[in-house]
């Protein structure tokens, strides 16, 4: 009799162990926990200063210094007479920008041309490239554009760091460009630039480099991700915003 | 026999406590991986178990185009959300950009182009297609942006994101803002979705989506875009909100899909990682990259009310480990792009950290679009990003290699 008794207490725990184990968990009635402000964001430290209207003139020993640093001997200042170079802030940043002709060395295409090179090189005259993206197979992207040693002349601008600009051993962004070495070669202000303009307007970050170039009186400006050519006889501002894809270096 | 009754009894009690103590320990348990997708349309593999049941259903709306009778337009972009989320699977990114313009007054201050600062490339009639003014010299595009895994996005604590950014040393230092919850009447909180920010829910930002994109009118987005400031409406035949509300939906039927399906989505996985990666990956956090492409986060726990009360955080989206690669702040790396949204002013020439995760599956880079290789994109770096970028161009070429191996491993 109290074997039976037993089994039969066994049975109903393992029963009720058993239901109790499928059954689903009760439904909270906690209300869930709200996500609670607490924590003030800190502000980020302010850009550094822009770079005083006072500094000096470049020296040529100076300009000769910055591309050696900057470009590591991949390309050296024009050497006849001069160096020809402008300053400005060209990307609208307050700290001053440097433009400076210059020639590739010959035996360092290789490293010039590196996927890995610490500039970009880029071709203001080259308004489309890279070609419209649906002509594009995904396996084959643009060809990147090369200096050649047929490109005897280049331009390369250094954006200015902070109070010392270009002179700053940390400005080291740099952009490389083919075909923008022309004449005359001289840095404009922004708002000068803008109020000699007699029709559409480009959109300028920053200083302007006048020259010209393939037979046109224009500009280079930032783009902010290029130097792109205004040429006021072709410029028409309207061309980027009928544009379902992103053409790299248009106009816009 | 008393004896085996006391037994019994707490047996009794044991089995029906245990459930209870069984549930507690697994809200308890540690946070876990977020599932993750190969990032290979051939593969089955989008859902991460938020809504199961109706995530095939909710992946046809987003990818249903849309016709004039659905309400399309007139102005739009596209006639579905996989137009521009696409590649490789549904949801994730593609080559399509957006259009902005403005310009500044006298004052400095951003204006609108008329309209809005978005130009949209089409139109259900020539009549009324959007066009630039020499007035709005200040341009960008757009890039898509992947919605893929931005359910756990959603699931970040705004204080986690607060924090991580506080901890950033303070020349790279992110901000941080708050910005509208549609459905919580506007109620505020921290932004992380959309090149600028500009929204902090996936509701609001399918929403503003459906209407800026497609045209399509929703409860919380019932106003129609014009046509470079003028009225669209002689165009425009179907009655808002296009996209009604339904019991179960009051951001309407399609806008809800739409955040489900995302929410639903699993988090890019990573592409084959070999040695050469790995030595990128280690480099990756030498040089610094990590202090703004943050490399983790772990979304709240679930039943955890977010957007200010608007969604609780379910459990496939709760307690995990993301590796988002992005600390979803704005920071000015000198590539802003000058348009102003919902930010403070300062945010006009600052721009959101793209996120990494799944950035293999893109040719086009940074938010315009403007760089076509990881060197051209790292380059283009400046601003508070310039330190870690000389750190960058001090690399040997081979550790410049691996750096970029691993960044297209992600």
């Amino acid at each position: 009799m109290k074997r039976s008794l037993c089994l039969r207490l066994y049975l109903g725990v393992a029963l009720v162990v058993l239901l109790a184990a499928c059954a689903k968990p009760p439904q909270t009635e906690t209300p869930p926990t709200p996500e609670t402000p607490a924590i003030t964001p800190l502000p980020p430290a302010p850009p550094p200063a822009p770079t005083s209207a006072s500094m000096p003139a470049p020296t040529p020993a100076e300009v000769r210094a910055a591309i050696a640093r900057v470009y590591k001997g991949a390309v050296r200042v024009k050497e006849d007479g001069a160096p020809r170079f402008a300053i400005g802030d060209f990307n609208g940043d307050q700290a001053q920008d440097i433009a400076v002709v210059v020639e590739p060395v010959k035996d360092q295409l290789e490293a010039l041309n590196s996927d890995v090179a610490p500039w970009r090189i880029r071709d203001p005259l080259s308004a489309t490239l890279p070609p419209a993206v649906m002509a594009v197979k995904r396996e084959e992207p643009p060809a990147r554009l090369a200096i050649t040693a047929g490109d005897t002349l280049l331009l390369a601008i250094i954006h200015g760091y902070g109070p010392q600009g270009w002179r700053d051993p940390e400005a080291r962004q740099t952009i490389l460009l083919k075909n923008a070495a022309g004449n005359p070669f001289r840095a404009q202000p922004r708002r000068a630039a803008l109020a000699a303009i007699k029709g559409p307007t480009p959109p300028l970050q920053g200083d302007v480099i006048q020259m010209t170039l393939a037979d046109a009186a224009g500009f280079l400006y930032y783009s902010g991700s290029s130097y792109l050519w205004y040429d006021p006889r072709r410029f028409r501002n309207e061309v980027a915003a009928r544009m379902a894809h992103a053409a790299v270096g248009m106009n816009r | 026999m008393k004896h085996l009754k006391v037994v019994v009894l707490l047996l009794f009690l044991a089995a029906v406590v245990s459930p209870l103590m069984f549930s507690r320990s697994v809200e308890g348990q540690a946070a876990t991986e977020a599932p993750t997708t190969d990032m290979d349309a051939r593969t089955d593999d989008l859902n991460n178990g938020f809504d199961a049941a109706n995530f095939d259903a909710n992946k046809d709306t987003f990818e249903e185009r849309e016709a004039i009778a659905d309400g399309l337009g007139p102005l739009y972009n596209a006639q579905a959300c996989v137009e521009c989320h696409q590649s490789p699977d549904t949801g994730a990114a593609s080559q399509i950009s957006e259009f902005r313009a403005g310009h500044l007054d006298a004052f400095g201050n951003f204006v609108n182009a008329p309209g809005g600062s978005l130009i949209n490339d089409r139109a259900i009639a020539s009549a009324i297609q959007e066009r630039i003014s020499s007035n709005d010299p200040i341009r960008t595009f757009r890039m898509s942006l992947s919605t893929l895994g931005d359910g756990f996005v959603e699931c970040i604590d705004s204080n986690v994101l607060i924090a991580n950014v506080n901890a950033q040393p303070s020349g790279q230092r992110g901000s941080l803002f708050s910005v509208p919850v549609l459905e919580a009447n506007n109620a505020t909180r921290t932004g992380r979705f959309g090149w600028k920010n500009q929204h902090a829910s996936l509701i609001s930002f399918s929403a503003d989506a459906y209407l800026n994109e497609m045209g399509i009118t929703s409860p919380f987005q019932p106003t129609e875009n014009t046509s470079n400031g003028n009225s669209v409406a002689a165009f425009d035949g179907v009655a808002d909100p296009e996209d009604a509300a339904a019991a179960g939906a009051p951001a309407g039927v399609d806008v809800t899909a739409f955040a489900t399906f995302m929410r639903g989505t699993r988090a890019p996985g990573r592409g084959p990682i070999t040695a050469q990666v790995q030595t990128g990956d280690s480099l990756f956090n030498q040089i610094g990259c990590n202090i703004c492409h943050t490399r983790q986060f772990t979304t709240l726990a679930a039943g955890t009310s977010i957007n200010q009360g608007a969604f609780i955080v379910p459990a496939a989206l709760g307690n995990k480990i993301i590796h988002p690669f992005s600390d979803f702040a704005m920071h000015d790396v000198g590539t802003g792009d000058g348009i102003l949204q919902n930010g403070p002013t300062s945010s006009r020439n600052q721009m959101r950290t793209a996120p990494l995760w799944g950035v293999r599956a893109r040719i086009r880079l940074m938010h315009d679009g403007s760089a076509l290789t990881v060197n051209d994109a790292i380059l283009a770096h400046f601003g508070q990003a310039n330190p870690i970028i000389n750190n960058y161009i001090n690399l040997s070429t081979a550790n410049k290699q691996a750096v970029i191996a691993f960044v297209l491993s992600l």
